[in-house]
């Protein structure tokens, strides 16, 4: 079983925005040598709605983190896609030219079946690096009226299926395996440019052995959504999870290292 | 160092599928991972109208399996819940509430019994405050965790009774540490939020639980078969905890509690 080289896709900067970047990258560097992780691509600081100012403050600090420890850590360039599509256009060239950026990171602002998505989908295209995308099938009959409000653009794994037919070059991550289900596993198993992350939830047994069984381990990958979640506690959806040895390795840092582009032990 | 797993349960759930499906996998994962004693409940207990029918039959396997204590589900709604439960009280661990699925409050005074009786039997009441991420919940099985404040006035109400408050979410233990002594806490649904310590050092689950609530307040719970036993496991592992708290958690606190 692998213990150690472990690629996560799937991590957030420390909470609080108190913390500068060389902080940052030390907290994520120190749970990932506890937990054998190797390599850590960090989404940047969720912010529902953000602003254009909050949007480019994200993404440059994204980038000092990942800065700090150039050979460990990656960023995604954390989008509205809302925004006015000359502004997506300037910040994706700023920073998928740089060394410090593997992916393009997608949250709750808009649907992906929205065609404002196209531009993003294609510079990742022309970039040649996925696109993460929030996913849950939220049930949200127990949230407040504020939190329902929040999610009412959040995108379903039938959406992500949509996204995944329109652009079949692009390599696209539907985050959380345990947000979307067996429902959500089903909707892209049809889609090989699709694979998704483990993140989600507490460590749910089943849902992940379900997932190797339709579409295979080599579409799977490891996220913890370290800060909101632990290490511990993620890791053990896999360790836990009635899997073969190889299918462990495939989740644990194979997949990624084709999804990202990754060679060797270490970024480059 | 020796571990009781105060929240495992076996059995068909509609809407999940295990890992473990067999009392026999069940075991092999328990002993694989160096657990000496596991709290059994039958989860069809949960669903189905009276939980007898499922506890007989699940204890009546346990004998081949000295790992496991039964734990008998009771609903005190139903008029035969005192009989069901002597029927097999000599071989209890614990008796288990579901007030969420069952339609009732710990303010009923048949809860009141309940305590009264644990005590008389000399074994803790645990309360499973959910199975599952209420987020995920299908459309037909929609149930609200069981109230932390709930937890608490019963645990006030009855400082005598030992009450394992099971699965609470992070911000839960906030609420049940106003709780009695004697109301203790299982770790198996703390997850994140990871956090830092004044001097910038990342804290472990454990870490940041023990500064909610005392220590000696926790107890080891995986919530097997629903979630993976691992995750309990690798939380009391890298929990960086001075090794008496640790051993505490893992079996002391549980045993000295009742």
């Amino acid at each position: 079983m692998k213990t150690t080289g472990i690629i996560d896709v799937h991590t957030h900067q420390p909470l609080g925005g108190q913390l500068t970047a060389s902080q940052s990258a030390a907290f994520l560097l120190q749970e990932m040598d506890r937990h054998g992780v190797a390599i850590s691509g960090i989404l940047g600081q969720v912010r529902f709605g953000q602003s254009e100012e909050e949007m480019k403050e994200s993404i440059a600090f994204t980038h000092d983190v990942a800065q700090q420890a150039a050979t460990r850590l990656f960023g995604m360039v954390y989008l509205n896609p809302a925004m006015p599509p000359a502004l997506l256009r300037e910040l994706l060239d700023r920073y998928l030219s740089t060394p410090y950026f593997r992916g393009i990171k997608l949250e709750l602002d808009l649907n992906c079946r929205d065609r404002r998505l196209d531009l993003l989908m294609e510079k990742s295209i022309e970039y040649d690096v996925p696109v993460l995308h929030h996913t849950w099938y939220l049930n949200p009959w127990d949230m407040d009226e504020a939190a329902v409000k929040s999610q009412s653009h959040r995108s379903e794994s039938h959406d992500v299926a949509d996204l995944a037919r329109r652009f079949p070059e692009a390599r696209i991550i539907m985050a959380h395996l345990e947000g979307s289900g067996i429902r959500g596993i089903l909707d892209v198993a049809k889609f090989p440019n699709v694979w998704i992350d483990t993140s989600g939830s507490q460590p749910f047994t089943g849902t992940l052995e379900f997932a190797v069984e339709t579409i295979g381990s080599r579409r799977i990958l490891f996220g913890s959504d370290l800060m909101f979640r632990s290490l511990e506690g993620q890791l053990a959806r896999i360790y836990g999870a009635n899997l073969a040895a190889d299918d462990m390795e495939n989740i644990l840092h194979r997949n990624a290292r084709e999804v990202f582009k990754i060679k060797g032990e270490r970024l480059s | 160092m020796k571990i009781i797993d105060v929240n495992a349960a076996f059995g068909f759930w509609p809407i999940q599928r295990f890992s473990a499906n067999t009392l026999e996998e069940l075991e092999s994962t328990f002993a694989k991972a160096g657990v000496e004693e596991v709290w059994l409940s039958a989860i069809e207990s949960i669903l189905f109208p009276e939980p007898d029918s499922w506890d007989t039959r699940l204890f009546a396997r346990l004998a081949d399996f000295p790992r496991f204590r039964p734990v008998k589900t009771v609903n005190p709604i139903l008029a035969n819940w005192q009989q069901g439960w002597d029927r097999v009280r000599a071989s209890l661990a614990a008796v288990k509430l579901f007030p969420n699925y069952h339609g009732y409050s710990l303010d009923d005074d048949r809860v009141a019994e309940i305590c009264r009786k644990a005590v008389e039997e000399k074994i803790p009441v645990l309360i499973p405050m959910r199975v599952n991420d209420e987020r995920n919940q299908p459309h037909f099985l929609q149930v609200k965790g069981v109230s932390a404040e709930e937890i608490v006035a019963l645990s006030l109400r009855h400082p005598e009774t030992c009450l394992v408050a099971l699965c609470p979410y992070n911000w839960e233990l906030f609420v049940l540490a106003k709780g009695g002594r004697r109301l203790l806490m299982d770790f198996s649904f703390l997850d994140g939020i990871t956090s830092l310590d004044k001097e910038m050092k990342n804290l472990s689950t454990l870490e940041r639980a023990s500064g909610v609530v005392s220590p000696d307040r926790l107890v080891f719970g995986s919530g097997e078969a629903f979630l993976h036993l691992e995750s309990a496991k690798r939380k009391l592992q890298f929990g960086n905890l001075p090794e008496d708290a640790a051993q505490g958690i893992a079996s002391g606190n549980i045993s000295s509690a009742y």
